[in-house]
């Protein structure tokens, strides 16, 4: 039935991706990087120990550090020398952060290849080996894979998520046409990992080319289908995949619809962390934009600062440009370019400057209506603006997924999505404030 | 090179406030013409009337644009002319000035039109914060404001009624006014147009006299659907309105006894019913916010408008029952505090209460007014009462004044 209280749930975007999804994926030239730098600090502002001294010789794949938060280890991309320690901006954390700078020797020795597992091996032993092999979720949220799925009971299913509904990016795309059947023999672990009946791979509709690509190998694994979504945005969240694919609906995670869902490009990792033993050294990022000369696909080392990826595909287009972290609607803007490639980046895009010029809400609901988690962004707005903290929890904030669908309806171009996070984050504070003032109350 | 930093999305959607504003005008522009064709086919003077009436109004919510510009203008580094070119770009006065003139009828003097617009731009507008903080549809409370301060002076001629113009009443009162305070009936209970001087045809075409604009019935539901297509209005406001309406005059046309397709066309294309649902109840700024909230509204202005018409002291109800539904708006919008996907059963049952409300109250109203206060004597029971006469005078039998009781 429609609901005539929530009208249009999703929206057509203009997908850009063509220019990057049609040219073929460039390899970096790693004689050119002179160094990198992995961060110590892991997005979402854990620590991470650094298990390496200055001075020491690393080869690509050795274990460098691990995260504080989760059993998340990190591995060298490149060979060489530990140089020490610099200080850099890191976009995810959101500012300057510490990161270990390896300086390359040109070798691309390898260290000593991960313990490698077979489709026959117990579901405790392939979740032990993700965990080894450190594989976070690569479709840009980075939550360590293995605790998805050692904390999940009673999977019936694993979604392997290839809508990648954000435009400009085509990451995924290009990773399902080369690797097809790494993503589908990562899939087949994913699924055995969660004891789940069947995987399904998810991809838009009009990505037909893909489905002939991915059916010839499907044959050997019969728990595997194909399902497709249409071109709308955000069919890639979650949410609405597990709602659209099984008609199910969750609270806070997807375990309790029994649904483990990953990216394709996890699924892929996982496969050659599992099967070959390669830890995740290198991931491929889609350069695009239309202040970007050459809109590709680019596979680099992880920790390769951005400027020297940008300048490998020719450079920029304008002197001034509008720059972010992957795609449009939910990635954060940067400052400048010399932050590094992490894990779970899966863009850079850099677009010519257009300003909006907002005039005052004409109050005409359309957040409220677009708004896919099904909260109120005008009136959270309205919330903020008043300072009124208690209305801010009665409008649900915490809902909002940062999808930046309300900003990108609004016809007075007013910042709806900041305004929400912002909120988002007022709120935590005061959560977090009201929790400190009752265990004072308790001593 | 150079980063510029801003929040995302980094992609929005072409459409502008500004877009759907002009566009809106450029909508009750077609209105306009269409108005001063009709007049001009009257007279030359009516025609001329009709062009000048819009024109003062627009030009004098300019002025008060300007004044207010003028007055607010604070930072000096900024050129004058250019802060007050986007002012009046982004406060969208053309509409607020159209909607307005266009609801009056021709024989309304300049004056009433210069204070009317002067009420709605100053007062109801500016004093509020301008565009998207006014609490108050502008044009709706102008037309309010004039109908209590100048009734008199709103008359559908110019000079002394002229002969030729059907639908006027000797006296000149409109179409609307004739049939709400007609002499055969109860206020706004019949189906019939006679006396009236104009045809269910006419009303829907719009040529005859009445408020400029509001006539077009037809023309009016078409730039409505246009709007809705275009998305330049929500539609639930539009059809919760429209549907109230036309539930509500069924049930009162059953209770009445009166034709029930010709009671609800009549509702539906009397005085500015139409022109309300299109043009005034639609204004965002002064709707809730929410999807529910915009079908509440059109429900509460759809049951006012039928209960001021059948009982109120004033031949049409539209611009009082929409001046209710903006009042509400804050209230609605605190309601629907939460999820907008969640407690559907709660919101179904609001918005259908009212309704009931609407049916119940306006149904028994018609009822006490046509069966209780003034019943009409039935032709059956006319010669009933003859016979009683006779019987109980001469033969004085029980049993006949029982058949007649």
């Amino acid at each position: 039935m429609i609901n005539v209280f929530k009208s249009i749930t999703q929206i057509r975007l203009d997908d850009h991706k063509s220019q990057a999804s049609e040219a073929d994926v460039l390899t970096i030239d790693e004689n050119k990087i002179a160094s990198i730098f992995i961060p110590a600090v892991s997005p979402n502002g854990a620590g991470i120990d650094i298990f390496v001294k200055e001075g020491e010789q690393v080869s690509v794949g050795t274990l460098i550090g691990r995260r504080r938060d989760f059993y998340v280890p990190i591995f060298s991309s490149v060979s060489g020398v530990v140089k020490g320690r610099v200080s850099r901006h890191n976009p995810l954390v959101g500012r300057a952060t510490e990161h270990l700078e390896i300086a390359n020797d040109f070798k691309k020795t390898r260290a000593e290849p991960l313990k490698t597992i077979s489709f026959d091996s117990d579901p405790k032993d392939i979740i032990a080996a993700i965990k080894e092999a450190g594989i976070v979720g690569l479709g840009g949220a980075g939550f360590p894979t293995y605790f998805k799925y050692e904390n999940s009971t009673n999977i019936d299913t694993v979604i392997i998520n290839g809508v990648e509904c954000e435009p400009y990016l085509s990451t995924d795309y290009k990773l399902l046409q080369y690797h097809a059947l790494d993503v589908i023999k990562g899939s087949e672990l994913l699924r055995l990992a969660a004891q789940a009946n069947t995987a399904i791979i998810v991809l838009k509709k009009n990505k037909t080319a893909l489905v002939e690509v991915l059916k010839k190998h499907l044959e050997d694994f019969p728990h595997m289908v194909i399902r497709l979504v249409q071109d709308i945005y955000p069919m890639g969240w979650e949410r609405a995949l597990v709602k659209r694919i099984l008609n199910r609906t969750y609270n806070d995670f997807p375990k309790e619809a029994h649904v483990i869902v990953n990216n394709v490009a996890t699924a892929m990792a996982t496969a050659q962390a599992l099967l070959k033993g390669e830890p995740l050294t290198h991931r491929t990022i889609t350069i695009s934009g239309n202040a970007i000369t050459q809109a590709v696909n680019i596979r680099a080392p992880i920790g390769t600062p951005i400027s020297q990826i940008v300048e490998e595909v020719g450079g920029y287009t304008t002197d001034e440009v509008i720059a972010f972290t992957g795609g449009p609607m939910t990635s954060r803007p940067v400052s400048d370019d010399s932050y590094v490639l992490q894990a779970s980046m899966n863009g850079y895009t850099a677009v010519k400057p257009v300003s909006y010029h907002s005039v005052p809400c004409l109050r005409c609901g359309a957040c409220n209506a677009a708004c896919p988690a099904g909260i109120q962004p005008i009136e959270i707005k309205l919330a903020l603006d008043s300072n009124n903290t208690d209305r801010l929890m009665k409008l649900n904030v915490n809902r909002c997924v940062e999808c930046g669908i309300c900003s990108y309806v609004c016809p007075s171009f007013i910042e709806v999505a900041d305004a929400v996070i912002r909120a988002k984050i007022r709120v935590r504070l005061q959560n977090a404030k009201s929790e400190i003032a009752k265990k004072g109350a308790v001593k | 090179m150079k980063f510029i930093v801003q929040p995302p999305p980094f992609t929005r959607r072409q459409r502008s406030t500004t877009g759907i504003m002009y566009e809106l005008s450029a909508l009750l522009g077609l209105l306009w013409i269409a108005a001063i064709v009709y007049n001009f086919t009257i007279a030359p003077s009516y025609g001329l009337k009709a062009i000048l009436m819009v024109v003062v109004a627009v030009v004098t919510t300019l002025i008060c644009d300007v004044l207010v510009g003028a007055i607010s203008y604070r930072d000096k580094e900024k050129p004058f002319g250019r802060y007050l070119f986007t002012r009046i770009k982004e406060n969208y006065s053309l509409v607020t000035a159209l909607i307005f003139a266009l609801s009056l009828p021709i024989g309304t003097p300049y004056y009433v039109i210069i204070i009317g617009s002067l009420f709605a731009t100053l007062i109801v507008k500016y004093a509020f914060g301008g565009f998207g903080a006014n609490i108050f549809n502008p044009a709706v409370f102008g037309r309010i404001f004039v109908t209590f301060a100048f009734g008199s002076q709103l008359r559908a001629f110019i000079g002394t009624v002229p002969g030729n113009i059907a639908s006027l009443t000797d006296v000149g009162a409109t179409v609307t006014t004739s049939f709400s305070f007609s002499s055969l009936g109860v206020k706004w209970i019949s189906d019939s147009l006679a006396g009236l001087n104009v045809t269910m045809g006419q009303l829907w075409l719009g040529n005859y006299s009445g408020a400029i604009g509001e006539t077009f019935t037809g023309l009016i539901l078409l730039l409505g659907l246009y709007m809705i297509v275009r998305r330049i209005c929500n539609w639930r406001p539009i059809v919760a309105y429209l549907l109230t309406v036309t539930l509500t005059a069924l049930v009162v046309a059953l209770i009445a006894g009166l034709n029930p397709g010709t009671y609800i066309l009549l509702h539906l294309a009397m005085g500015g019913l139409m022109y309300g649902a299109v043009f005034m109840i639609t204004d965002p700024v002064t709707s809730p916010t929410s999807m529910f909230g915009k079908i509440l509204i059109g429900v509460i202005a759809g049951f006012m408008t039928v209960l001021i018409r059948i009982q109120g002291g004033y031949p049409e109800g539209v611009t009082f029952a929409i001046a209710i539904a903006n009042l509400v708006s804050p209230l609605i919008d605190r309601f629907a505090t939460g999820m907008t996907n969640n407690n559907n059963l709660k919101k179904w049952s609001v918005i259908l209460s009212v309704l009931l409300l609407s049916l119940a109250l306006n149904g028994g109203l018609a009822y006490y007014n046509t069966q209780v206060q003034n019943p009409e004597p039935e032709e059956s029971q006319l010669v009933l009462k003859v016979s009683n006469d006779l019987v109980a005078e001469e033969l004085k039998t029980n049993y006949v004044v029982e058949v007649i009781k």
